[in-house]
């Protein structure tokens, strides 16, 4: 029963779900909020109130705000719940959902487990979905977009493919990292009759153009116009609203983070995937210290670039546009964060492993198939993985003072 | 991927355009319901209103209801100091408590502040702020160190916070086609401006005012009875235009 229960992979993916989500949810109320997260619950309330974006992180598009109100007022108050619900729940979601995205993909169901599995277990994404910062819900809503848009070309159908602007909309309007994915699968869905062996005459049909303009302008257009309501409703006209992005684009490339940011903590993306890059936060809430370090599992992150190197070489074997539309998904998210002159700090790293999970679960994936690493070798490998996540995972839900193993991190990290 | 019938191409035309024409609307509606929500003193002639202090201005625009307004602003200062109350990013024990942030910001309110607390707190939607000449000139210079801010020749253009702020000399003063507050500081006239000139050039520059609040500062110590007195040639040359 077991065995046919593991076949299928609707119970396999949602029982990875199941792990994530205990991962994410494990003793919440215990992890105090940060000030920033205390600010966070306020700028929700008055957003809605009044328009007014708030004092933290208020240069990021606003749907935080609406996801915190509305999870706030789902739970009657600002609990660590009503709090945090969104993030933790959309952290979670998003594991399933990766899985179903190289599954649809790739038809593969190792791919699918590996890439969900990966990121269940991932200390830096775990951390990001237990606080109230854009990352988690941005991902998840890149997550579905992407799901969406796969569907809506395989099958050629709008309604999936409305969703799917419906989707990087709302990615967009939780953070502008969701621009990005949205431009690659409006892009791949205009040229999708060249980029596959297609029924379909090669030219793009006015139906296309059509669709295309719906789908992937104006329908996230709206999205996120609509997510600025209340904003708006302080009397803005639409073209002042526009004034405001134009300003946004250029506060947000000239923003510098907190003392402690810019100067203690590393801040390019480059590293991401070469070595430990941590984010680290500290509270302290009625006589007591907490810290939060978040920061990747190594063991995977540090599979990204060979696995790259893999898939780039594979795609140009194969020429398969699903792979293809990996690994440029992979370089439109880590591209823009490595080559931009202000500091980028490694909880925007969130996006990215989605796509360099998939990459390096598929890298593993093949090998396996072609007998070059044997399931032992895998066994061993996902067993130091699971560990190394264990001993991460303290840091990740800010108890990083409690554990003899953890604490000389923050020492190294500490301020002072 | 399934070669579309015509007729499955003519539904997805027909879903297109029908959602492409909906999205259209929707867009149209945002804007103009959030124009309405505008709450501006009526037309006609501009109430006018003398304060003791800048700080004073929050004040009235609260009791006036005003909401979204668009504000010409002649003093030597902006107004517009940074606030944060601390109260409102410090950790605590959950549940967290919100509610209405504007009165702790009012608690913080002072001569210096109270026209980016006005702003932040919604009242106010966009600043033109006309500064003296020789009091333009100094500040242009720390502007232009300022990246955030762009400086073109006696235009200082930017946003404090999330409000669009244009800061001129009155005689680069755009025209402001659209309902306007001006306020008008005793301060402006530090430099022997002449109140009259400065009446008929905000009069022409800005035709639809609906409300003009003249302040004294007393709480300034360098405001002199001489530039009150402008200040009063400023009202009177204001009924006589």
């Amino acid at each position: 029963m077991f065995r046919k229960a593991a076949e299928n992979h609707h119970v396999v993916l949602w029982s990875i779900f199941l792990v994530a989500f205990l991962l994410r949810c494990f003793d919440i109320s215990g992890q105090p909020p940060t000030d920033d997260e205390a600010g966070m619950a306020s700028s929700a309330t008055n957003y809605l109130l009044s328009g007014m974006f708030g004092q933290i992180m208020w240069y990021h598009p606003p749907l935080r705000n609406i996801l915190v109100f509305m999870f706030g007022d789902l739970f009657g108050s600002y609990t660590a719940w009503g709090l945090k619900g969104a993030s933790v729940l959309s952290g979670s979601l998003t594991v399933p959902i990766i899985g179903y995205i190289a599954y649809s993909l790739f038809g593969n169901k190792r791919i699918a487990y590996l890439a969900a599995f990966f990121l269940c277990i991932d200390p830096l994404h775990i951390n990001a979905s237990r606080q109230v910062i854009q990352e988690a819900p941005t991902t998840f809503f890149i997550s579905l977009g992407i799901l969406t848009a796969v569907y809506g070309m395989r099958k050629d159908s709008i309604i999936p493919l409305y969703l799917s602007g419906v989707f990087f909309g709302l990615a967009s309007a939780t953070k502008w990292h969701g621009l990005f994915p949205w431009a690659v699968s409006a892009a791949a869905y205009l040229a999708y009759p060249y980029l596959t062996n297609s029924n379909e005459s090669r030219g793009v049909s006015l139906t296309r153009i059509l669709t295309f303009l719906t789908a992937y302008v104006a329908i996230p257009i709206a999205v996120y116009t609509a997510v600025y309501i209340p904003w708006l409703n302080r009397g803005y006209s639409f073209s002042e609203f526009i004034d405001l992005q134009l300003w946004l684009v250029k506060y947000q490339y000239l923003h510098h983070g907190a003392a402690y940011s810019e100067n203690m903590l590393p801040k390019r993306a480059y590293q991401w995937f070469i070595w430990p890059v941590p984010w680290v936060d500290f509270v302290l809430l009625q006589g007591k210290s907490y810290v939060g370090i978040a920061m990747g599992n190594l063991l995977v992150w540090g599979l990204t670039l060979p696995s790259l190197y893999f898939c780039i070489k594979t795609w140009l074997r194969e020429k398969s546009f699903e792979l293809g539309y990996v690994i440029t998904l992979f370089f439109a998210v880590y591209l823009p964060m490595v080559l931009t002159t202000r500091g980028i700090w490694v909880l925007l790293a969130t996006p990215t492993i989605l796509f360099a999970f998939i990459l390096s679960a598929f890298t593993l994936s093949r090998l396996m198939e072609r007998g070059s690493i044997s399931r032992k070798m895998l066994a061993v490998y996902m067993t130091l993985v699971v560990a190394l996540s264990i001993i991460m995972y303290p840091m990740s839900i800010f108890r990083t003072l409690e554990y003899s193993w953890t604490k000389p991190l923050a020492a190294m990290y500490s301020p002072h | 991927m399934n070669n579309p019938t015509m007729k499955q191409n003519k539904i997805t035309i027909f879903m297109n355009v029908l959602v492409l024409t909906a999205l259209m609307f929707f867009l149209i509606w945002v804007n103009n319901s959030a124009q309405a929500k505008r709450s501006i003193p009526s037309t006609g002639r501009p109430n006018i209103v003398r304060l003791k202090t800048q700080q004073d201005i929050y004040n009235t625009y609260k009791l006036n209801d005003l909401w979204g307004v668009k504000v010409l602003h002649l003093n030597r200062f902006l107004n517009m100091a940074d606030y944060a109350p601390r109260e409102e990013v410090r950790s605590s024990p959950y549940p967290i408590k919100t509610g209405d942030i504007r009165p702790l910001y009012e608690k913080g309110l002072d001569s210096h502040n109270w026209l980016y607390i006005a702003s932040i707190s919604g009242m106010v939607r966009s600043v033109t702020t006309v500064l003296p000449g020789e009091i333009f000139m100094e500040r242009s210079e720390a502007f232009k160190s300022d990246s955030f801010f762009s400086v073109r020749g006696k235009t200082i253009k930017g946003y404090s916070y999330d409000v669009p702020l244009r800061i001129v000399t009155l005689d680069d003063l755009p025209a402001i086609n659209e309902p306007v507050v001006v306020n008008v500081d005793a301060g402006y006239f530090s430099s022997k401006t002449d109140p009259l000139m400065v009446a008929r050039m905000v009069k022409e520059k800005c035709p639809d005012i609906r409300m003009i609040i003249l302040i004294d500062s007393i709480d300034e110590a360098d405001i002199t009875s001489i530039m009150r007195g402008d200040l009063s040639r400023f009202v009177s040359a204001w009924s006589d235009i």
